[in-house]
């Protein structure tokens, strides 16, 4: 036969009821926070992925708001190309008029004076400045004018390198379209002795400079010549800021289906930390339900058995 | 009849002994430690029947004899293994979760990432003076993050050696006890209420020794006991039979905390026994150490990959960037000995390298002297002091003679961000470079500082013009933009092309005939490509993987050794929970077996008073017939 230990019995039955209530507690804690785990030794291996995934998300959230600046930043280069497009329709209409042998030297006057109104609006445009001030045709050079007069009171590009690019998952997206890229170039080349300096392309400020001239002047042939040269450089510039507006175009659209990629994504990330983080609140309920059905009876069971005593019955 | 009288007289003698012992188990059922008693009754020897010993009839009643403790020794030492086995367990488990809570209170994998987060919202606003202002502070966040918790590890660690100390302390004491109570036990009868009580005590000491550490005990005459280290008997002797305990410590010389005997005289380092909370405040500090060194090193490798990353490109004001973290700091440590209640306050300046031995400042009858500890510098003065640009401002109430010792610290703790302001964020490239609107090709050049680079001579601006490509092999002419002047021609086969301190490669196809400008990144710029470059940072792999699956990993052992702990010691729980109880079953008191008892004494000694009761009256019987 085995003795019953009074005290060790009474310890027990006290140690026992302690971790009953220990684990209605850990259990209301749970159901508390809505989540399964609360230390990362509750379950290493899920805490350890649960915050991977997590960083990802976190991550992604970021490049999101990166997209987004880059964005905005391509939207507004494709409003100020748009500005610039219509100028240079409007240029050409103006162009063709004054092609027009019809006119008076007053009436071609007016025109050169439209030219002029176009140009400005056209440099104007060129120096847009995206939400943090940075010129939007700059490339990498930010903080000065994308175009300034130089010595002859030529436009010239005063940007350097390229536009700040986003990088989504590994790969980059340029945010913006640099000024040549956009407007063309000017250049020239110098040859034989005595110095010939023959200009090879114009960029767009220098053609409505070069028609604004033509339009002033009064000798016909040499007027037809540089109209001539001038429509065709407008035609040329047409083109080039119809593909510079695509450009921007399948940028915004990679960045539209990149945003949608990354909400998916955040999707199944956010799946996947319920599943390894959250506690499924019916079974958690359940749980507590049966561990206080337990603490009541181990209770009750407990004040029954202390009160049996054989001291009661030695009168 | 006079027999008779004996007889029922030594009965109830004997019935109130164990009546006694009885009560004595009653009164005791809730003490710790009692072992309950019982008395042995045994009939009294008759006489001889010789001439001086007369042969009684009918035998000569009842003795109480020795009080016996019940108890069997192999249960009880079985109960003392297992509550041994579970303090261990139950010791790394207490200190390893504070590790745990130390590692994931510091957030330390959220303010990483916060950093590189911030760092893709600086790409993607490169001149914005908010994003850079957000970035410096979740690099500090970051760098405080590490500081912290290198803090935090080191408290802990210094927490756990004082438990060590307190634990090691109690040992002594017990021992010291054990010793003193088997002088008792050899000079004390055994059998008696004393002899018992002695070795109630010595079982309380048993047992708080073995919650400690794992001994093996040899029970010799009366019940002294000797005590060796570790199980088999094998080990170091801690209490003798005779003579005076050995004291036990804990050193740490180097290689982990190690178990040492006689700490104080001839320290001799024993095998540590796998038991009881020593082992377990051992093996904690072990782990504590491991996480140290883990997060020092993480905080090492993100301080030195962010710092060449920030000088790899170019600031808001055009110039080179500078590291964004300082890596040393300096622990002010007041001499054991101090007499004033003077405190110190140091300070290390931007950029400065400490002497690595530390330095030393202490009062003197002329002021402070801070002197390095190699003894190659010092400086004297009455206020602030200065060497090495460590700025040393003693507080008052220093006494002559108090000395600090002032050691600079790397790793987690002396992480810290530089002060810098938002321009001297390096976010652009050093160099940017662009094509020529009228390129025929799809080449892109891309130019990068290299220190070691030893080419061509010139800094940009400079022209690239490709004058011939062909089957991925070409060569291009470097030319001063400004003069037109060729300065040098390199082969294009996509390979680095080094400059003076710097270099470029062509990546794509390029044309014949097509140009690419290199510049120098100005002031202003609204280049990001050394704020994406922060990416490659944070996907470099070393061992362990990137910076953060370093730390998960990290975390993840701490916590994987936490969880498997905790389930050791609920086994070593229930163990040693059912072996206390196969104890208690033999040595603890049931009261109701002792009520029982009490009535069946009780009987008894109502029946030895009947005896001499009837005794009486035989002799009245007999007197009555004289009369």
């Amino acid at each position: 036969m085995t003795a019953i230990n009074t005290r060790a019995a009474h310890a027990a039955a006290v140690a026992r009821l302690t971790g009953l209530n220990r684990a209605a507690d850990a259990v209301q804690e749970q159901i508390a926070t809505g989540k399964r785990l609360t230390a990362p030794a509750d379950d290493p291996i899920a805490f350890t992925r649960a915050a991977v995934v997590r960083r990802a998300d976190t991550a992604a959230t970021a490049t999101q708001r990166g997209i987004d600046a880059a964005s905005r930043r391509l939207n507004a280069t494709d409003v100020a190309l748009g500005g610039i497009s219509e100028i240079v329709q409007r240029a050409r209409e103006l162009a063709l008029q004054g092609s027009n042998g019809t006119l008076s030297a007053g009436d071609r006057g007016l025109l050169a004076t439209e030219v002029g109104e176009l140009l400005a609006a056209a440099a104007s445009l060129a120096d847009t400045r995206g939400s943090d001030g940075e010129r939007l045709f700059g490339g990498a050079a930010a903080n000065g004018p994308a175009y300034a007069a130089d010595a002859d009171g030529v436009l010239q590009w005063q940007g350097a390198g390229r536009a700040p690019a986003v990088v989504i998952d590994g790969a980059s997206v340029a945010s913006g379209i640099e000024g040549p890229d956009a407007f063309g170039v000017n250049a020239a080349t110098t040859t034989g002795v005595p110095a010939v300096t023959t200009v090879t392309s114009r960029d767009l400020f220098a053609t409505l400079t070069a028609l604004r001239t033509a339009l002033a002047e009064p000798d016909d042939t040499k007027r037809d010549l540089a109209m001539t040269t001038a429509l065709g450089e407008i035609d040329g510039h047409v083109t080039r800021l119809a593909t510079a507006r695509a450009t921007a175009g399948a940028r915004l659209a990679r960045l539209e289906s990149e945003t949608e990629r990354i909400a998916r994504t955040s999707l199944a990330a956010q799946t996947d930390l319920t599943k390894l983080e959250s506690l499924d609140l019916t079974e958690g309920i359940a749980r507590l339900q049966r561990l206080l059905t337990v603490v009541k009876a181990a209770q009750a069971s407990f004040v029954q058995t202390s009160n049996l005593s054989l001291w009661d019955q030695l009168r | 009849m006079t027999d008779l009288l004996r007889i029922g007289a030594s009965g109830v003698r004997a019935c109130q002994a164990a009546l006694a012992v009885t009560g004595d188990n009653v009164a005791n059922a809730d003490s710790e430690n009692y072992v309950r008693r019982s008395l042995s009754l045994s009939g009294a020897p008759a006489g001889a029947g010789s001439p001086f010993a007369r042969d009684t009839i009918a035998g000569s009643g009842v003795i109480a004899g020795a009080i016996t403790r019940a108890g069997d020794s192999l249960k009880t030492n079985a109960a003392r293994v297992a509550a041994g086995d579970h303090e261990r367990f139950a010791a790394r488990s207490d200190w390893l979760s504070r590790l745990q809570d130390s590692v994931t209170g510091s957030a330390l994998d959220a303010r990483l990432g916060g950093f590189f987060d911030a760092g893709v919202d600086l790409a993607a606003a490169p001149t914005s003076t908010a994003a850079r202002t957000i970035f410096l502070d979740r690099a500090d966040q970051a760098a405080s993050g590490f500081a912290a918790l290198g803090g935090d590890l080191a408290r802990l660690d210094a927490d756990i050696g004082s438990a060590l100390a307190a634990t090691t302390a109690e040992i002594n004491a017990v021992t010291t006890g054990l010793a003193r109570v088997n002088d008792e036990l050899r000079r004390t009868q055994s059998g008696g209420a004393a002899a018992n009580g002695l070795l109630d005590s010595r079982d309380a000491l048993l047992a708080a020794l073995a919650e400690r550490v794992r001994v093996t005990i040899n029970e010799g005459a009366r019940g002294a006991v000797t005590v060796t280290l570790g199980s088999g008997g094998g080990g170091a002797v801690l209490v003798p039979g005779s003579g005076s305990a050995v004291r036990i410590g804990v050193r740490d010389i180097g290689a982990g905390p190690e178990l040492v005997l006689d700490p104080t005289h001839s320290a001799v380092a024993v095998r540590l026994p796998a038991s009881g909370s020593l082992a377990g405040l051992i093996e904690a500090q072990r782990e504590v150490a491991a996480a140290r060194l883990a997060i020092d090193a993480l905080a090492t490798r993100f301080a030195t990959s962010v710092n060449d990353w920030a000088q790899q490109g170019s600031d808001a004001l055009g110039d080179p960037g500078t590291p964004l973290f300082s890596t040393t700091t300096i622990t002010v440590t007041a001499g054991a000995a101090n007499a004033g209640s003077a405190g110190i306050e140091a300070s290390l300046a931007d950029g400065a390298t400490p002497a690595p031995d530390g330095y030393r400042l202490v009062r003197d009858a002329l002021g402070f002297t801070l002197a390095r500890n190699d003894g190659t510098a010092s400086v004297t003065g009455a206020g602030t002091l200065v060497l090495d640009g460590l700025t040393v401002t003693p507080r008052a109430g220093a006494k002559t003679g108090d000395s600090w010792r002032l050691d600079p610290v790397g790793g987690a703790i002396g992480l810290a961000l530089r002060p810098i302001g938002p321009a001297q964020l390096a976010v652009a490239d050093r160099y940017v470079s662009d094509a020529s609107a009228d390129n025929q090709g799809n080449a892109r050049l891309v130019a990068r500082p290299d220190a070691s680079a030893a080419g061509f001579a010139g800094t940009p601006p400079l022209r690239i013009t490709v004058t011939a490509f062909a089957a991925g092999i070409g060569s291009a002419d470097i030319s001063d933009p400004a003069t037109g002047t060729v300065l040098a021609t390199a082969p294009l086969d996509g390979s680095f092309v080094a400059g003076t301190g710097f270099g470029f490669s062509l990546s794509g196809v390029p044309a014949a005939g097509d140009s690419f400008r290199l510049l120098a990144t100005g002031a202003g710029s609204s280049d990001n490509g050394n704020a994406r470059a922060l990416a490659l940072v944070r996907d470099a792999t070393a061992a362990g993987g990137t910076l953060e699956t370093s730390l998960d990993a990290s975390l993840a052992g701490i916590a994987s050794r936490l969880a498997e702990t905790d389930r050791l010691a609920e086994t070593a729980q229930g163990v040693r929970d059912d072996s206390a109880r196969a104890r208690d079953a033999v040595s603890g008191v049931d009261i109701n077996q002792e009520a029982a008892e009490l009535t069946r004494l009780q009987a008894a000694y109502r029946a030895n008073a009947q005896v001499i009761a009837a005794a009486r009256d035989m002799l009245d019987t007999l007197l009555g017939i004289a009369r």
